[in-house]
């Protein structure tokens, strides 16, 4: 005769799996153990002379380093920053500004959708490229009932 | 009627366990906001910029008109950027709302590995009066680690 507690409480383990599973929660191991998954546990590989998070002048008088500045307006000429092919190096600061620039008018605005730029990574000589750097279109949620 | 009764239990602890796992889960996620900042044309605009784990990562920034009435389209741009531990990671061209709304947001994904990410981010609004756009940076928000 097996204990209906026992049937219950396996009913809602296996519901609390199923549940979990189902809005992307993903369980991993045996015993109650869980974790997220992990997509890419590797991170960024520097390419070569790249030290993160230094800062410093290159030989042709160029700075670099690190710029948490959202429109890189001030901080260093080369900003710390990850390839897509996972390489870390440097991007222009100037070329992020481009990217930065306000549109004429409005209507300019509207007639220039966002569009994918690509510009160059970098070592910290700022000559030396070994990677791309995505600036995306970016995606818009337009949401005019809120507040 | 033993049987029948089992099966019940099973059923009941089962759904239950899906409702319960369900909810966990969605409490997982996590979204870290910056304050508010403020900035004018004439008119009064607020902006943030916000980090979520939700979907594999993304960081975004939202722009409104302070009042809460809705802005013209062409009016509001967002231009969001994420770090990696302190790297830029992926950022956007400016993104202008396509019709009127009350809130524009502009979202950038996760593009680089697992690790502490911030995020913040320019906000534009056109003034009328000079024919050109005004730009407010956002805070950074507080570091999220997105696997």
């Amino acid at each position: 005769m097996v204990n209906p507690k026992l049937i219950v409480t396996a009913g809602v383990l296996l519901g609390l799996m199923v549940g979990a599973a189902g809005t992307g929660f993903v369980w991993v191991g045996s015993a109650g153990a869980e974790t997220p998954s992990a997509s890419s546990p590797t991170g960024p590989v520097p390419g070569e002379g790249v030290v993160p998070g230094s800062r410093g002048t290159n030989d042709a008088g160029q700075s670099f380093g690190q710029n948490l500045d959202p429109t890189f307006a001030t901080g260093p000429e080369l900003v710390e920053a990850i390839a897509s092919n996972g390489t870390l190096g440097y991007v222009y600061a100037s070329e992020l500004r481009k990217a930065a620039a306000p549109a004429a008018s409005p209507e300019a605005a509207l007639a220039e959708a966002s569009r994918t730029v690509v510009v160059g990574v970098y070592l910290t000589d700022g000559a030396t490229r070994v990677g791309d750097f995505v600036i995306s279109p970016g995606a818009a949620v337009e949401t005019g009932g809120e507040k | 009627m033993i049987r029948r009764s089992f099966r019940n239990a099973v059923v009941t602890g089962f759904l239950v366990g899906i409702f319960v796992g369900a909810g966990a889960t969605a409490a997982y996620a996590v979204i870290n906001y910056t304050g508010w900042s403020t900035y004018t044309t004439g008119t009064s605009y607020s902006t943030r910029a916000y980090l979520t784990d939700t979907g594999g990562g993304f960081g975004g920034i939202h722009n409104k008109r302070t009042d809460g009435a809705v802005s013209p389209a062409g009016y509001l741009g967002g231009k969001p950027s994420i770090w990696l531990n302190g790297a830029l990671c992926n950022t956007t061209g400016v993104v202008y709302n396509g019709s009127a709304v009350a809130l524009h947001i502009v979202q950038v994904p996760k593009a680089c590995a697992a690790g502490n990410y911030t995020a913040s981010g320019t906000a534009y609004a056109y003034k009328p009066s000079t024919g050109t756009y005004v730009t407010r940076a956002t805070g950074m928000t507080p570091v999220l680690f997105i696997p």
